[in-house]
């Protein structure tokens, strides 16, 4: 990189998404203007600096398929999946890393995911670990309930935006039900439909609309689990604080039968 | 569904999923199947946990007894037939209804059936097989399903019940056959290792054929697994990790777990009610396991004849390293994979992550807190670039005391004993030594102190 030169910083101010982020990365690349003097920040909340140009880019789904092509081509598939899970972290400051970690993987090849020693490529690594780790967490403590029309509804509040990992992996899991998974922080819905698949919604769903609707079942459902939750657990070995640190409070408040006596 | 039926499930779930708490395994990994058209479900390589009881363990799967009427009488049983305690049996209907139900409302990954054995063995494992092909074939089911597997069932019912789990298990409950016949008088030992023989072939078969055909139907995918009591005999850990090992070895199983006994019976050959439960045995027990499995120990390394118990202070890799001082310091940018793995407080990811930096350049004291590496045991037996992180005598004794301070959370009463045995003399230092910081040293040596 061309050291000695003066030039303004130029930032590329975008979208908090993946596509966003990777349209900021395209502009950045085809504007030539040279890495050392580009940032590219995500989001609305910042404090604007002296002396940086700012510029705002849109959203182009074009452009972001274009680099998640080279991505997968020219560094590797494993690098893109960590990159893709990693723009899903709620972490301020994360576009930059991910633009740093992509001028490194297009000169490193595959082997950028191992070069750790690297602050920005080992926070897009961390971080990509750290939203796969709450997804997995959740995989688990999403409950639905069911409506009266049959269809099942599940209300989450992760840290990290995990709707669009969890509607895969339920999409594949439930294929022939009516299901809408929605997240309380983003106010982002994932809407299923058996046979057409799933689709994300930006719509806020309130907790009256829905807990006045539970059909009868599902009462009776959440009656015969308390029976068997309550029975499955040992006495002599009740150890409450190992349950709390295996499924923090956080996550509690949005699961049967927690959700009422910790609201 | 009226309400006198709805009051008998309620009732049944509390009596058989109180019947099948004691045992342990609810894990629902180890098969990765993803979902189909027209099925309800899929399976996740690496288990799901859904929630967690009271006790803090996970809950997995729907894990109860199909009936817990009981034939046999083994002491360490709360089902055993002597025993007057509430007998319950489901309907393959009504398990198939409940696995749904909670299913869908994700807050299970499968189901975990197990039974008491009634009138015989075959009875038991035929209605085993057919409550779960209801589940499989009229309910769709396509999740997680581990079953028992009934020593002394026929071997065609074992083989058809695989067909359509997931996992199978069978209990060795005792390590020794001494004292299975003491405890559980109709059972040998032989008549458990048949049905876990007879799985381990039926999985080998199976791989076979599935290279052949790639839609074969799968048998077993994710393995099978045991369970052995802890602290209901006098048997030594030692002989208790030499069987596991002979079980991972001999009969290629997924996992062994074990159980610490809880007192339910009054029987004059078990320990009393009310004793306490070997938990913190249980747990040495479960990082020996690991050991084995992942960190490439043998049981003969861990534990002799000699020592045939774990250490309460130190858990079973540090202990080994205390033992084996002339392995260590070991130099962190050289030491093979499973070199790393023998430094306490260095697992599978710290290694790995070690293994896969290294390749990009020598790695630094500091790389390694950043790579995420805990070093507070760590820091005693590893070197950076030939270097320790601070000086300190690589004597056991040294290593041993700063150990018990940064170590593991123990219960409290083993760490006040650990703690007041201490024996007093004029030379001893409470534990005063701080080791020394960088710039304390530097400044000593500018001195400024």
């Amino acid at each position: 990189m061309g050291q000695g030169e003066e030039k303004p910083i130029r930032v590329y101010l975008c979208k908090d998404s993946l596509e966003g982020i990777l349209s900021a990365v395209y502009m950045a690349y085809m504007s030539r203007y040279g890495h050392p003097w580009i940032r590219i920040a995500e989001g609305e909340n910042r404090n604007y600096e002296l002396f940086c140009q700012y510029e705002t880019v849109e959203t182009d789904l074009s452009h972001a398929v274009s680099v998640a092509e080279s991505v997968k081509t020219k560094i590797s598939y494993d690098a893109w999946h960590i990159l893709s899970q990693a723009a899903l972290h709620e972490r301020q400051g994360k576009a930059q890393d991910i633009y740093r970690f992509l001028n490194y993987g297009y000169v490193m090849g595959g082997k950028v995911i191992d070069f750790l020693k690297c602050d920005p490529v080992r926070r897009v690594v961390y971080d990509s670990k750290t939203v796969a780790r709450e997804k997995d967490r959740l995989m688990g403590f999403v409950r639905f309930s069911q409506l009266k029309d049959g269809s099942l509804f599940g209300r989450i509040a992760p840290k990290h935006n995990q709707i669009p990992l969890l509607a895969r992996h339920f999409a594949d899991r439930f294929p022939e039900e009516r299901w809408i998974l929605y997240d309380e922080r983003r106010k982002l819905a994932a809407v299923h439909v058996p046979e057409k698949g799933f689709y994300l919604l930006h719509r806020e769903i309130r907790r009256e609309e829905t807990e006045s609707n539970y059909s009868a079942e599902e009462i009776q459902m959440k009656n015969w689990w308390n029976s068997f939750f309550d029975a499955i657990g040992i006495d002599a070995r009740e150890n409450r604080k190992l349950q709390q640190q295996m499924m923090p409070l956080y996550y509690q408040k949005y699961m049967h039968p927690f959700e009422t006596s910790k609201k | 569904m009226n309400c006198e039926l709805t009051d008998t499930i309620r009732d049944k779930l509390e009596i058989l999923a109180d019947a099948a708490k004691y045992d342990v395994a609810c894990t629902s990994s180890g098969s990765g199947r993803a979902g189909k058209g027209g099925m309800t479900g899929n399976t996740f390589l690496g288990g799901i946990c859904h929630s967690f009881a009271k006790d803090g363990r996970c809950i997995s799967l729907l894990k109860i007894l199909l009936s817990n009427d009981c034939i046999y009488d083994c002491a360490y049983c709360v089902n055993r037939s002597s025993n007057d305690v509430r007998r319950a049996s489901f309907t393959p209907q009504e398990i198939c209804h409940l696995t749904m139900g909670f299913y869908r409302r994700n807050y299970i990954e499968g189901l975990f059936l197990s039974s008491a054995v009634i009138r015989n063995p075959d009875d038991t494992m035929e209605l085993i097989y057919q409550t779960i092909r209801k589940l499989r074939q009229e309910y769709h089911f396509n999740g997680y399903i581990h079953v028992k597997a009934i020593p002394g069932a026929s071997p065609e019912l074992i083989q058809k019940t695989g067909f359509l789990a997931d996992r199978m298990s069978v209990n060795l409950e005792l390590p020794t056959s001494q004292s299975l016949q003491q405890l559980a008088p109709a059972k040998t030992r032989k008549k458990i290792l048949t049905p876990m023989r007879q799985v381990q072939e039926g999985i080998r078969a199976n791989k076979n054929d599935l290279i052949l055909y790639r839609n074969a139907p799968e048998f077993v995918p994710a393995g099978q697994s045991t369970q052995v009591i802890v602290g209901a005999t006098p048997d030594s850990d030692y002989e208790i990790i030499r069987v596991s090992q002979a079980l991972y070895d001999r009969f290629s199983l997924k996992r062994v777990f074990y159980s610490a006994y809880v007192a339910v019976n009054e029987d004059k050959k078990l320990p009393a009610i009310g004793m306490q439960t070997p938990l913190l045995r249980e747990h040495r027990l479960y990082q020996a396991d690991w050991l084995l499995r992942f960190y490439g120990f043998r049981a003969e390394e861990l534990l002799s004849e000699k020592t045939p118990n774990f250490n309460v202070l130190f858990d079973p890799k540090c202990n080994w390293a205390l033992h084996h001082m002339e392995f260590f310091p070991i130099e962190v940018n050289r030491a093979s994979y499973y070199d790393l793995l023998r430094v306490p407080g260095i697992g599978t990811v710290s290694a790995r992550r070690i293994v896969r930096a290294r390749r990009m350049g020598a790695l630094s004291f500091e790389n390694l807190r950043k790579l995420g590496v805990v070093l507070k045991r760590a820091v005693y037996f590893i070197l950076c670039g030939g270097k320790q992180m601070y000086p300190f005598p690589m004597t056991e004794d040294y290593i041993a005391r700063n150990l018990l301070d940064v170590g593991e959370r123990l219960p409290e009463q083993i760490k006040e004993s650990a703690g007041s045995f201490r024996q007093l003399s004029l030379f001893d230092d409470f534990h005063m030594e701080i080791p020394v910081k960088e710039e304390e040293r530097s400044g000593r040596i500018l001195g400024q102190l």
